[in-house]
C-alpha cells in the first residue's frame, strides 16, 4: 500500500525542480509581462508604475510602424517560408541521390548555421555599403551604372528585401539538413519498388518520398515560420529597422521602444501581440497536421 | 577543560572583533568603462583610492555599454543598485532622480564646486538639486577636416566658420568630382547630432535648454518651440547638404565608424561628429592629417560658433548606498575621483577633456585634443546634447528617426517640427 502511494508521487520529485524553474523563470515573467503591457512604467521604480488598461493595444492599432513591422514579419514568413521550404527540400532530394561533389555542397550549404547571425549580418553590411561594400566595387568595375551607388540597406524599397536574401541565405542551410535527415530515413525498398513498377524519378518523389517525409516537412515549416516570426538579430545588425522603420518587424520594433524609448510598457504590449500571434500561429499549423494524419 | 573552552571563546570573540575593527566598508561601483583605456583608468583610481586609505574598499565592475543601461534599470527596478553607478548625465540621468534612485549630492558638490568647470552644471542637476560630478567631458558640435586636401584645393578650412562658407567649401570640392561630406546615419544619431548642432545655432543658450527641458520641467517657457521657423528651419539645412549632394553615397545605409573610415581613406575631406573622435584617430589613423574645428555658425541665427554642445558621464550615489549605508564613504571616493590627480589621470589615459578647473596645461595630451582644448579656452557657452536635455519618448523618435525620415522624403522639416511638438505636449500632458 505504502509503496502504491510512493511510486504515486514518484514523479513529482523528478519533475518538480524543472517545474519550478519553468514556472519561476518563464510563466512568471510572462504573465508578469502580460500585466506590464496594461500599464505605463519607466522600467525603474515600481512605485511609479500606474495602471492604464487597454491603452498601450489602442496605441498599438494608430501606430503605422507597428503595421509595417507586422507586414514585415508576414513578408519574411510567407515569402522566405515558402522559398526556404521549396529550395531546401530541391537541393535535399539532389544531395540525396549522392551526386559528384554532394559532401563539398552539403558543407558549404551548413557553414552559414554555425556562424552568429550578428557576424552574418555585419558581414553583409560591409558587402553591400555603397561606399565600402564590393558589390559597389564589382558595379564599378563591369560598369553597371544602375548598380552603382545603390544603398540597399539605407533605402526603404530594398532594405527589407535585402536582408530577406541574407536571411534565406542563412536559414536555408537548416531546412536542407532537416530534410536530408528525413530523407535518409525513408526505406530503400519502398524507392526500389517504385522504379520497378516503372515510377519516374519524379512520380517516386511525389507519391513515395513526400508522403514519407511528410512529418519532417511538419518540422521543417512550424520552425521556419516561429523563426520568421521571432526573427531579431539579423534585422538588428543589419538595419536597427530602418530606415525609418522601414525594415522593422516586430521583435524589433518591441525592443525599440522597450530600450531606445524607454516605453517598457509599449514595448511589452508588442512583445505580448508577438507572443499570441505565434502561438496561435503554431496551434493552427498543429491542428492543419492532425487533420492532415487523419 | 572548562579553562579550555573559555580560552576558547574569547580567542574566537577577539579575532570576530580584531576582523571587524580591521574590516573596510565596501562600497560597490558601476560603470560601462569595460573598454580599454577607460577601464584601465577607472580601475587605476580605484586602485589609488583603495591604496591611501585604510577604511573605505571601492570595489569596480565594469559592463559592456549596451547591456549596461538595461543592467541599471533591472538592479533599480529590484532595488539592488551599485553604491556609486556612472550614468550619462542629463535626462538619462533625470530618469533615475525623477524616481527617487538617486542621493541628493547638492551639499556635497556644492562643497567641491570650485572644482568644477562652469557651463556643465545641467549635466548634473535636475529639479534645482546636483546628483553627482562629472567624468570627462566631449564637444558634440565639431568639424573634421583633411589638411591635405584642403591645401591641394587651396581651400582656408576658416571659410567653413559659418553656414554658407562650410557649404561653399562643400561645393568647391563636389565641383572637382569629390563627395565632400562622409556620413553614415544608419543608427540615427549622426543625424541627430547635425539638427542638435543646427538647432543649437538657429537658438540662443537659454530657448534651447529650455525647449529640450520641458519634458523634465512643464514650468518651463520654451522660447521657441519645435515647429516654429527656427527649429523648422535647423531640419531644412540639414535636409539641403543631401539635395546639394554633398553626403557621402550610404548616408543612409553606412553607420558612424564607416563614415568616419572615408575621412581617414581620404575620400571625402569632410566630417562632423565629437570630441570622441580623437580616441578612432589614434587607433585608425594616427597619422592622418586631420584637422579640427568648431560647427559653423549660422548667418542671421543668434547662436555663434563659439557656443559648445557637450556631454558627460555622471558618477552618482543610488538609493543602494543609503540602504548599505555607505553614502558617506561613497562621497569620500567622489572627492577623491574630483581630486586634480584622479582627473589627470583619467584624462591622460583616456585622452578626453576635463570638465575641471584644473590646469591642464602641462598634461600629457595629443596635439588633437590641444586643439579641442583651444575651441573650449575660447568658447562663450556650454549646453548638453538634445538628447541630454529631453525625455528620449519624445527625442529618439523625433530627432534620431526623423533624422532619417528627412533624408528618406517620408518627413518634410515643417512635418518633423509639428510631430515632435506635439509628442512634448502629449508627454507633458500624460506625465504631470
Amino acid at each position: 500500500m505504502k509503496n502504491k502511494r510512493t511510486n504515486r508521487y514518484a514523479h513529482l520529485i523528478f519533475i518538480g525542480p524543472a517545474f519550478f524553474f519553468y514556472t519561476m523563470f518563464w510563466i512568471t515573467p510572462t504573465l508578469v509581462a502580460i500585466w506590464i503591457s496594461f500599464t505605463r512604467w519607466n522600467g525603474i521604480s515600481w512605485a511609479h508604475i500606474k495602471w492604464t488598461g487597454f491603452s498601450n493595444y489602442l496605441k498599438l492599432f494608430n501606430d503605422r510602424f507597428f503595421f509595417t513591422a507586422l507586414q514585415n514579419n508576414l513578408l519574411f514568413v510567407f515569402v522566405c517560408v515558402s522559398i526556404i521550404f521549396f529550395t531546401a527540400l530541391a537541393i535535399a532530394l539532389i544531395l540525396n541521390l549522392r551526386p559528384f561533389g554532394w559532401r563539398m555542397f552539403q558543407t558549404t550549404f551548413f557553414v552559414p548555421i554555425v556562424i552568429s547571425s550578428v557576424v552574418v549580418g555585419l558581414l553583409f553590411k560591409l558587402f553591400l555599403s555603397p561606399t565600402t561594400g564590393i558589390i559597389n566595387e564589382f558595379a564599378d568595375y563591369f560598369n553597371l551604372e544602375s548598380f552603382k551607388n545603390v544603398q540597399w540597406l539605407g533605402s526603404k524599397e530594398t532594405a527589407t528585401y535585402s536582408v530577406m536574401t541574407v536571411y534565406i541565405w542563412r536559414d536555408l542551410g537548416f531546412s536542407i539538413l532537416l530534410f536530408g535527415a528525413g530523407l535518409q530515413a525513408v526505406p530503400k525498398d519502398l524507392i526500389e519498388a517504385a522504379k520497378i513498377d516503372g515510377a519516374s524519378v519524379l512520380a517516386t518523389i511525389r507519391f513515395v518520398t513526400i508522403p514519407l517525409i511528410r512529418n519532417i516537412s511538419l518540422v521543417v515549416i512550424i520552425l521556419a515560420v516561429t523563426n520568421a516570426f521571432l526573427l531579431f538579430d539579423l534585422i538588428y545588425a543589419m538595419t536597427l529597422g530602418g530606415p525609418y522603420h522601414a525594415s522593422e518587424v516586430l521583435a524589433t520594433y518591441m525592443y525599440y521602444h522597450g530600450f531606445s524609448r524607454g516605453q517598457i510598457s509599449y514595448g511589452t504590449a508588442i512583445a505580448v501581440l508577438l507572443f499570441f500571434i505565434v502561438v496561435i500561429v503554431t496551434a493552427i499549423q498543429l491542428i492543419i497536421a492532425r487533420l492532415l494524419e487523419k | 577543560m572548562k579553562n579550555i573552552i573559555n580560552f576558547f571563546l574569547t580567542f574566537c570573540v577577539a579575532v570576530f572583533f580584531s576582523a571587524h575593527a580591521n574590516a573596510k566598508t565596501k562600497v560597490s561601483l558601476w560603470s560601462e568603462h569595460s573598454a580599454e583605456p577607460k577601464f584601465s583608468a577607472l580601475n587605476k583610481i580605484v586602485d589609488d583610492f583603495n591604496a591611501m586609505q585604510d577604511e573605505i574598499e571601492v570595489v569596480h565592475t565594469a559592463y559592456e555599454n549596451t547591456p549596461y543601461e538595461t543592467t541599471l534599470k533591472t538592479s533599480f527596478s529590484g532595488g539592488t543598485p551599485a553604491d556609486i553607478v556612472t550614468i550619462n548625465g542629463g535626462s538619462n540621468m533625470y530618469q533615475y532622480a525623477e524616481v527617487g534612485g538617486l542621493v541628493d549630492l547638492t551639499d556635497f558638490v556644492t562643497s567641491i564646486s570650485d572644482r568644477i568647470a562652469p557651463g556643465v552644471e545641467s549635466i548634473y542637476t535636475f529639479d534645482g538639486k546636483l546628483w553627482g560630478v562629472p567624468q570627462g567631458l566631449h564637444i558634440g558640435n565639431l568639424i573634421w577636416y583633411r589638411k591635405d586636401m584642403f591645401e591641394e584645393m587651396g581651400i582656408d578650412p576658416k571659410e567653413m566658420e559659418t553656414w554658407s562658407g562650410f557649404t561653399g567649401v562643400a561645393q568647391k570640392f563636389l565641383d572637382a568630382g569629390i563627395t565632400p561630406i562622409a556620413f553614415g546615419n544608419s543608427e540615427g544619431w549622426p543625424g541627430n547630432h547635425y539638427n542638435n548642432h543646427l538647432l543649437r545655432r538657429m537658438l540662443s543658450t537659454e530657448d534651447y535648454i529650455n525647449i529640450g527641458l520641458r519634458t523634465y520641467d512643464p514650468t518651463l517657457e520654451a522660447g521657441t518651440k519645435f515647429n516654429d521657423p527656427a527649429a523648422v528651419k535647423a531640419w531644412e539645412l540639414y535636409r539641403g547638404l543631401l539635395d546639394k549632394g554633398y553626403f557621402t553615397a550610404g548616408y543612409l545605409a553606412d553607420d558612424y565608424p564607416t563614415a568616419l573610415g572615408l575621412l581617414f581613406t581620404g575620400d571625402a575631406p569632410i566630417f562632423s561628429n565629437g570630441s570622441w573622435v580623437v580616441g578612432r584617430i589614434k587607433k585608425g589613423a594616427p597619422d592622418a592629417p586631420i584637422g579640427v574645428m568648431a560647427f559653423p555658425a549660422v548667418e542671421g541665427a543668434p547662436g555663434t560658433n563659439t557656443e559648445l554642445v557637450i556631454n558627460s558621464v555622471v558618477l552618482t550615489i543610488t538609493r543602494g548606498a543609503v540602504e548599505n549605508g555607505t553614502v558617506e564613504a561613497a562621497k569620500k571616493f567622489l572627492d577623491y575621483y574630483t581630486s586634480e590627480a584622479a582627473v589627470k589621470d583619467w584624462s591622460e589615459m583616456t585622452q578626453s577633456l576635463a570638465p575641471y578647473t584644473y590646469d591642464t596645461s602641462s598634461w600629457a595630451y595629443d596635439p588633437i585634443m590641444q586643439d579641442i582644448s583651444n575651441i573650449i579656452a575660447t568658447s562663450t557657452s556650454s549646453a548638453p546634447f538634445l538628447d541630454m536635455l529631453e525625455d528620449y519618448a519624445c527625442n529618439v523618435p523625433h530627432t534620431w528617426d526623423a533624422s532619417q525620415g528627412i533624408l528618406t522624403g517620408d518627413l518634410t522639416p515643417q512635418q518633423a517640427g509639428d510631430d515632435h511638438e506635439q509628442c512634448v505636449l502629449d508627454l507633458i500632458e500624460t506625465k504631470y
